[in-house]
C-alpha cells in the first residue's frame, strides 16, 4: 500500500456512479487543493481502498456493486486501525438511520443530495482536521 | 257446502242460517193455517159425499155390467170404510144384498126397498129404525144404459162436519210441529257453526285471564273444519316452541325462518368470505367466497365443524385477541412467502345481542388485498423511485451551477461543458416530470391523442438517432431494419415517439455492455409491427404479467440498481392501446426480451 507523501495534497476517494456528478465533485475538490481519485461503483472504490492509502474518502450511498455502505462496512472489518474518515452521500431522505450510520460505520458527515459543492468541500476540509488532530 | 261456507265469515253465517230457518218455519206454518182455514171455511162435506158415491156407483155399474158383479163387493167395502159411511150396500132388483160393506147382509133381503128410474139420481131419505134410532141414507139407481141392477145404498155417519174437524185435527199436530222440529233443527245447525269458535273464544279467555303472560295452556281441537285445524296448527307450533318462550322470540324466530333464506342468498353473493363460529372456534357458517378465497371450492360444506384455525395456514396468528373476546380485531395472513401469494385480512367480530355470554360467537369477514398490497408496495416503490430520479438531476443542477457561480472559471470550453450539463440534467428532470404527467393523465383517464400525419421512415429515423447515444455508450450493437418503403400515418407524434423511445431506453438500460438491440419493422396489408429486441438480463415469467402495471419494477436487483419510475411500459403499453394497437412481452429471464407494438395503419 502506498502511502502519499506527507507534503503533498490530501488524497481524497470519490466513489460515486453517476459521471455528471463525480465531475463536478472532482472540480471541485481540486479547485481547493486536494487529490481526487474517482471510482465509478463500489466494487472499484473498494479495490481503490485495498491498494491506496486515502485520507477521506467520499462515497455515494446507492452504487451498482457493493452499495457505499457495504464498502465502509468492508473498511470497518478489514482495516479497524485505519481511522479513514467517510462522507457519504444520499439522495435518500429519513429511510437512512443516520445514528446507527454514524456510531457503527464510523461516518462523519451525511450529505443529502442536493448538497452544495461547498459544503463539501467544507467537509472534507474539516475532516482533515479532525484527522490532523488526532495524529 | 262446507268448503263456501267456511269462506264466509262467521257472523254472515249465522246471520243466514237464522234466517232461513226462521223463513222456513213461518212459511211452513202459514201454509197450514192457510190450509186448515180454507177446508174449514170452503168445506161442504155433503156434496163431497155426494161427488164420491156418484164415483163408485159408476165403478159398481161398469163392474155389474161387464163382469156380472165380480168386484162389487170389494168396491162397496172401500166405500164402505169411509170415515163418514155407516154402511153401503147394492141392492138387486129383487131387494135382495148382492154385496154389502158389513159381508154377513149379503144374500139378504132389504127391509128397505126404494123402486128407483132410472132418471133417479140420488135420493137422500131418513131411516128411522124400530129402536128409535135414525140414519140419513142415499140412494143411488145402478143402471147401465137400458138395464136396471138395482141400486146402491149407502148409510151415513150422523155428524158430518164433526168428522171433517176430526180429520183436520189429524193434522193440526203436524202443521204446529214442522215449524218447531225447522226451528230445532236450526237451532243446532247454528250451534255447531259456531261451536270452533266459541271453543277458541274459551280458550283465549282462559288466557287472558291467566296470572302469567307465558304460562298457559292451549288445546288442540277436535272439529274437522278448516278454522280449528288452522287452530291446531298454531297450537302446535306454539307448543313446539316452548324453549323460547317470550313472544318476541317466537315472532323473530319464525320472521327468522323466512329471512335466513334471503340472508343465505346475499351472504353467498358477497365477494367477501364470511363464517361463523361457535364458542369453540368452530365453523358454523362458511359462504362460498371464503371457500374460494381459500382455494378450495365455493362449496364449503365440508368446512363446517372444522375449527377456524386449520383454514388458514400454519403460522397465522388466530389468538391474538385471546382473553379479548368482546373485541373486534383485524390482522393479515399471509398466504405464501411472497406478496404476490396473497394477503387476506381476516376481521373478528363478537356476534351482538351476545355480549352477556362469557364464550362468544364471532363472525369472521375475509377480504383478499393481494392487490391492495401489490399497489401499496409498487407505491412506496415509486415515492423511491421518484425521488431518486428528481434528486439526481437536480442535485447536478445545482452543483454546476454553484460551481459556475463560485468559482471565476477562466476556461470559456470548460464553462461550456458545465453549462451543457446543467442544460442535459433539467433535460432530463423535464423528461421525468413530462412522465409523471402523462401518468397522472393515465391514473385520470384523460390522456389523449393528437393525431398528425407524420412520415414514418422520417420518424423512425429519428427515434434511433435519439438513443443511438445510450447503446453506443455501453456498447451495444444497435440496429435499426426498415422495410425500404414505410407510409405517413395519423399518429399522436409526441406520445409516439415517447413510447418508442422508452421500449428502446430500457433495451438500453437493461442490456450489459456489448449487448445487441434489435429495432425492427414491419408492414403487413393494414398493420405495422413495431419490435424492440435485446440480449438484456430478461425478465422472470412471473413478472411478465404485471410488467405493464403502474410503478411496477422487477424485483431483480440487476433492475433495482438502476433509476426507473416503473412508469415507462405502461405509459408505453397505453399510447399502444389509445392508437388501437396492442403491446406484447415475449422475455427469457437471462437472455433477453422482445417487446412489440401492432397497431392498425389507417
Amino acid at each position: 500500500m502506498s502511502t502519499p507523501s506527507t507534503t503533498s495534497a490530501p488524497s481524497i476517494l470519490v466513489a460515486e456512479d453517476n459521471r455528471v456528478m463525480s465531475d463536478v465533485m472532482r472540480f471541485n475538490l481540486q479547485n481547493a487543493g486536494y487529490q481526487v481519485t474517482v471510482a465509478r461503483n463500489g466494487t472499484e472504490a473498494w479495490e481503490l481502498l485495498q491498494s491506496t492509502k486515502f485520507d477521506v474518502l467520499v462515497t455515494d450511498y446507492q452504487m451498482p456493486g457493493l452499495t457505499g455502505e457495504e464498502v465502509c462496512t468492508a473498511l470497518r472489518i478489514h482495516y479497524p486501525d485505519w481511522h479513514l474518515p467517510v462522507i457519504f452521500l444520499s439522495a435518500r431522505g429519513l429511510e437512512l438511520n443516520v445514528d446507527r450510520m454514524k456510531s457503527e460505520l464510523g461516518i462523519e458527515t451525511l450529505l443529502h443530495k442536493p448538497f452544495s459543492p461547498r459544503e463539501l468541500v467544507e467537509a472534507v476540509a474539516k475532516c482533515l482536521e479532525k484527522s490532523a488532530q488526532l495524529v | 257446502m262446507q268448503l263456501r261456507s267456511s269462506h264466509q265469515p262467521l257472523s254472515r253465517r249465522l246471520l243466514s242460517h237464522y234466517l232461513m230457518f226462521g223463513l222456513v218455519s213461518i212459511i211452513t206454518l202459514s201454509l197450514a193455517w192457510f190450509w186448515l182455514g180454507h177446508s174449514v171455511l170452503g168445506g161442504h162435506p155433503e156434496r163431497a159425499l155426494i161427488h164420491r158415491i156418484h164415483e163408485v156407483r159408476s165403478l159398481i155399474v161398469a163392474d155389474l155390467a161387464d163382469n156380472r158383479g165380480v168386484g162389487t163387493q170389494a168396491l162397496v167395502g172401500l166405500l164402505g170404510s169411509e170415515v163418514w159411511v155407516a154402511y153401503a150396500g147394492v141392492i138387486d132388483t129383487d131387494g135382495t144384498y148382492v154385496a154389502h160393506s158389513k159381508p154377513t147382509r149379503v144374500g139378504k133381503i132389504s127391509e128397505t126397498r126404494f123402486d128407483l128410474d132410472a132418471q133417479h139420481t140420488v135420493i137422500e131419505r131418513h131411516v128411522v129404525w124400530q129402536d128409535g134410532s135414525s140414519r140419513r141414507e142415499y140412494w143411488v139407481p145402478l143402471v147401465s144404459g137400458t138395464t136396471a141392477h138395482g141400486c146402491l145404498q149407502v148409510g151415513v155417519v150422523d155428524d158430518l162436519h164433526a168428522t171433517h174437524w176430526h180429520r183436520m185435527a189429524d193434522w193440526l199436530p203436524y202443521a204446529i210441529l214442522a215449524p218447531i222440529l225447522t226451528l230445532g233443527i236450526g237451532g243446532l245447525v247454528l250451534q255447531s257453526t259456531a261451536r270452533t269458535n266459541a271453543a277458541i273464544e274459551g280458550q283465549l279467555c282462559a288466557v287472558s285471564a291467566g296470572d302469567s303472560p307465558n304460562d298457559f295452556q292451549l288445546q288442540p281441537l277436535t272439529e274437522p273444519s278448516p278454522a280449528a285445524q288452522g287452530w291446531n296448527r298454531l297450537v302446535e307450533r306454539a307448543l313446539g316452541q316452548k324453549s323460547t318462550s317470550t313472544l318476541d322470540a317466537k315472532l323473530s324466530q319464525s320472521l327468522g325462518s323466512l329471512l335466513d333464506k334471503r340472508f343465505e342468498r346475499i351472504l353467498s353473493s358477497l365477494p367477501d368470505g364470511v363464517a361463523m363460529t361457535d364458542k369453540e372456534g368452530h365453523i358454523t357458517y362458511a359462504n362460498r367466497a371464503l371457500g374460494v378465497l381459500l382455494q378450495q371450492s365455493p362449496d364449503t360444506s365440508h368446512l363446517r365443524g372444522r375449527p377456524i384455525q386449520e383454514l388458514f395456514s400454519p403460522g397465522a396468528d388466530l389468538h391474538r385477541g385471546a382473553g379479548q373476546e368482546t373485541r373486534p380485531i383485524v390482522f393479515e395472513v399471509p398466504l405464501g412467502a411472497t406478496l404476490a401469494d396473497g394477503v387476506l385480512r381476516v376481521s373478528r367480530s363478537p356476534v351482538m345481542g351476545d355480549e352477556h355470554s362469557s364464550a362468544m360467537q364471532h363472525v369472521w369477514t375475509v377480504r383478499d388485498i393481494t392487490q391492495q398490497k401489490l399497489a401499496d408496495e409498487m407505491r412506496t416503490q415509486f415515492v423511491y423511485s421518484a425521488t431518486h430520479e428528481l434528486r439526481t438531476p437536480l442535485a447536478n443542477i445545482k452543483a454546476y451551477a454553484e460551481t459556475l457561480a463560485v468559482n471565476e472559471l477562466t476556461d470559456p470550453e470548460q464553462q461550456k461543458s458545465f453549462l451543457n450539463t446543467i442544460y442535459a440534467e433539467a433535460t432530463r428532470l423535464a423528461r421525468f416530470v413530462e412522465e409523471l404527467l402523462n401518468v397522472s393523465q393515465m391514473e385520470a383517464g384523460s390522456l389523449s391523442l393528437h393525431r398528425t400525419e407524420v412520415d414514418l421512415e422520417r420518424l423512425l429515423t429519428e427515434i434511433g438517432d435519439k438513443v443511438r447515444p445510450q447503446m453506443v455508450q455501453k456498447q451495444i450493437t444497435f440496429d435499426v431494419l426498415l422495410p425500404p418503403k414505410l407510409p405517413k400515418i395519423q399518429v399522436d407524434k409526441d406520445k409516439f415517439v415517447a413510447a418508442l423511445v422508452n421500449l428502446l431506453g430500457n433495451a438500453a438500460k437493461y442490456t450489459p455492455d456489448n449487448g445487441c438491440v434489435t429495432f425492427k419493422v414491419t408492414l403487413a396489408a393494414k398493420e405495422l409491427q413495431i419490435s424492440v429486441e435485446d440480449t438484456g438480463i430478461g425478465i422472470s415469467s412471473d413478472e411478465v404479467p404485471k410488467l405493464c402495471t403502474k410503478f411496477f419494477r422487477s424485483a431483480d436487483d440487476r433492475v433495482r440498481d438502476l433509476p426507473g419510475s416503473g412508469l415507462g411500459l405502461a405509459f408505453t403499453q397505453e399510447v399502444a392501446r389509445l392508437h388501437g394497437g396492442k403491446l406484447a412481452v415475449h422475455s427469457e429471464l437471462n437472455k433477453g426480451s422482445q417487446f412489440t407494438i401492432t397497431m392498425p395503419i389507417a
